[in-house]
């Protein structure tokens, strides 16, 4: 055996189907067995791309060593598989999908889909916007082509076809001349091309017919429906990327591409650890150590739940009444940040995202409730208060109401707040009972701008 | 709090000091003008380099960017015309700073290094800190 694939990585496979180990070794022991196997491994150690079908899940390649794999967490949804190409190094998050009904689906190598990600590789639109695409040169069942070192961040959606770091070139800022393209947090990409170097603010989307031309990124909630708009920074929809962006986007990329292996070996040591409540991988810079949820002071493992809580999450409520005010889909993923403290929950509406960075990130009061795809992500606050702590936990208090597709992000939301409906808040501070209307990009303390889709 | 991971070379607990941030204009014919953040700090006798790691709310970077200098310098605003725009300046800025910090940590000769600085936030302007 190579590296690939290991004969300890067959016998766990096997005994995770229920398999008998002396029944595994009767089998392998037969002639034709052993040949076939080895043939097998020789086409998986040549090959670039693989199909995440069959046993090619979670760990893709089946069998790659931590350092080879691309992980695909096991509560990702994938329509077709055979039209599904995987590189390696790829890292796919809880409920991420990668629907491939009449089209395919390419990720290249060290890309990475968050929570909640969503690849539709043939998207029925109307005719006059289809008419834009094919303009475009993108034939309708084209499927998504999404390129290298490209970041699909939490409640990303790409409608195809599309392609995604393909095309364009190399820009100043970006030294060491690779590229990445980074989707930001519940942004959009329909029917358009992205270019190498390229990048989606969070809310932001990208229409129908559009080329994203290397160098630019689309402003928070904008809406870049004409070329006009995403070449002419004057227009108000995009701007010149720079070096903080670049730096932004490597260091993404190496957290997941550590995120594949780390979970692969997470994987490796029990399956069960990668379903339901469980252990995050630890294994990183911020977060050396494994730990399980605590519910209601409980430590807890449950492999059988259908939502996703990882690593040091402590929730006030009991894993019982989870099961009555937690929709689906929801990943609650401490596998940086930790821990994250959540009060009682009013409702937890389905695709809800928790993720943060760094030690106490993360507070959340009694009778909160949360809206379908809110997003919520740890992090300091040091711009709205220079003098303080930058370390300072993302606060949300007791009351508060985040809407449907809010995102909430390095700020203090005061008790009896409400977000409203596709709205974000960045580094701010809001005072109790503050309203943010629907649709609306506040950053730092002032409205930045409206959400234009 | 950075802490080292195993792999890491021993860490002496010292940490670097004397930080300072700031923020200045470069105008070029093209695109047009770029604001630069300036982090810089008070040079560790007997330091070979200093390692700057990138954090963002994904997590922590594990590839070190090292720097000869006790500086490090990254764009973080840029526009078309001759003289930044205070408004769109302002708000790539800020963004900016919601997105990205820095943390720096000094090698030493016999190839520990310092404890870890505090996050600096990339685009904010702290001055003497």
């Amino acid at each position: 055996m190579n590296q690939i694939i290991t004969r300890r990585a067959l016998i766990r496979k096997a005994v995770a189907l229920g398999v008998s180990l002396p029944a595994l070794n009767a089998l392998l022991a037969q002639p034709s067995i052993a040949a076939a196997l080895q043939a097998e491994v020789a086409v998986t150690a040549a090959a670039e791309t693989f199909s995440p079908a069959g046993f090619n899940r979670p760990v893709c390649p089946y069998g790659a060593t931590p350092e080879l794999a691309s992980f695909i967490d096991p509560t990702v949804e994938i329509e077709d598989p055979r039209r599904v190409e995987l590189a390696r190094h790829i890292y796919i998050g809880p409920f991420a999908r990668l629907l491939a009904n009449g089209a395919p689906i390419k990720l290249g190598e060290e890309t990475n889909m968050q929570d909640n990600v969503l690849i539709q590789a043939r998207f029925v639109r109307p005719a006059t916007e289809q008419a834009k695409v094919t303009a475009l040169g993108l034939r309708e069942d084209g499927g998504v082509e999404i390129a290298e070192r490209c970041i699909l961040a939490h409640g990303a959606t790409v409608k195809g076809p599309a392609k995604i770091g393909v095309g364009g070139g190399d820009i100043a800022v970006d030294p060491d001349n690779d590229q990445e393209v980074f989707l930001s947090f519940n942004c959009e990409v329909d029917g358009a091309i992205l270019e190498r170097n390229t990048g989606v603010s969070a809310l932001g989307r990208v229409g129908p017919g559009v080329r994203l031309k290397s160098g630019f990124i689309v402003l928070p909630g904008k809406n870049v429906t004409t070329q006009a708009e995403a070449d002419d920074p004057k227009l108000g929809k995009v701007r010149l990327l720079v070096g903080a962006d670049v730096a932004f986007n490597e260091a993404v990329i190496e957290v997941n591409v550590a995120f594949a292996s780390e979970y692969t070996r997470l994987y490796d040591e029990n399956p069960v650890n990668v379903y339901g409540i469980n252990y995050d991988p630890g294994n990183t810079t911020f977060n050396h150590d494994r730990s399980l949820p605590i519910l209601a002071g409980v430590p807890t493992q449950d492999p059988c739940c259908c939502n996703r809580i990882i690593g040091d999450v402590r929730m006030a409520d009991s894993r019982a009444r989870l099961d009555q005010v937690m929709g689906e889909r929801i990943s609650l993923r401490a596998d940086e940040g930790e821990p994250f403290m959540v009060g009682r929950i009013a409702r937890m509406q389905d695709n809800v995202i928790f993720h943060a960075l760094e030690e106490a990130e993360l507070i959340v009061g009694n009778n909160v409730s949360y809206g379908n795809k809110a997003i919520v992500h740890g992090g300091g606050r040091p711009v709205v208060n220079p003098g303080s702590d930058p370390t300072e936990p993302t606060i949300i208090e007791d009351d508060v109401t985040l809407k449907d597709m809010t995102v909430v992000f390095r700020s203090l939301i005061g008790r009896g707040s409400t977000i409203g409906t596709k709205s974000a808040v960045v580094g701010s501070v809001l005072a109790p009972g503050t309203t943010i209307p629907d649709r609306t990009i506040y950053v730092n303390d002032a409205v930045f701008g409206t959400v234009e889709w | 709090m950075v802490t080292p991971r195993a792999d890491d070379a021993d860490n002496v607990g010292a940490s670097l000091t004397g930080f300072a941030s700031r923020l200045y204009d470069e105008v070029d014919a093209a695109p047009g003008w770029t604001t630069y953040w300036e982090l810089t700090w008070e040079p560790l006798p007997g330091a070979i380099e200093y390692l700057v790691y990138y954090a963002t709310a994904e997590g922590m970077s594990r590839r070190p960017r090292p720097t000869s200098q006790p500086s490090f310098r990254l764009s973080v605003a840029r526009g078309q015309g001759t003289t930044a725009n205070v408004a769109e300046r302002a708000a790539q800025l800020a963004l900016q700073a919601a997105q990205l910090r820095l943390v720096v940590v000094a090698r030493l000769a016999d190839g520990s290094i310092t404890g870890p600085s505090r996050l600096f936030p990339v685009g904010e302007a702290a001055g003497q800190g």
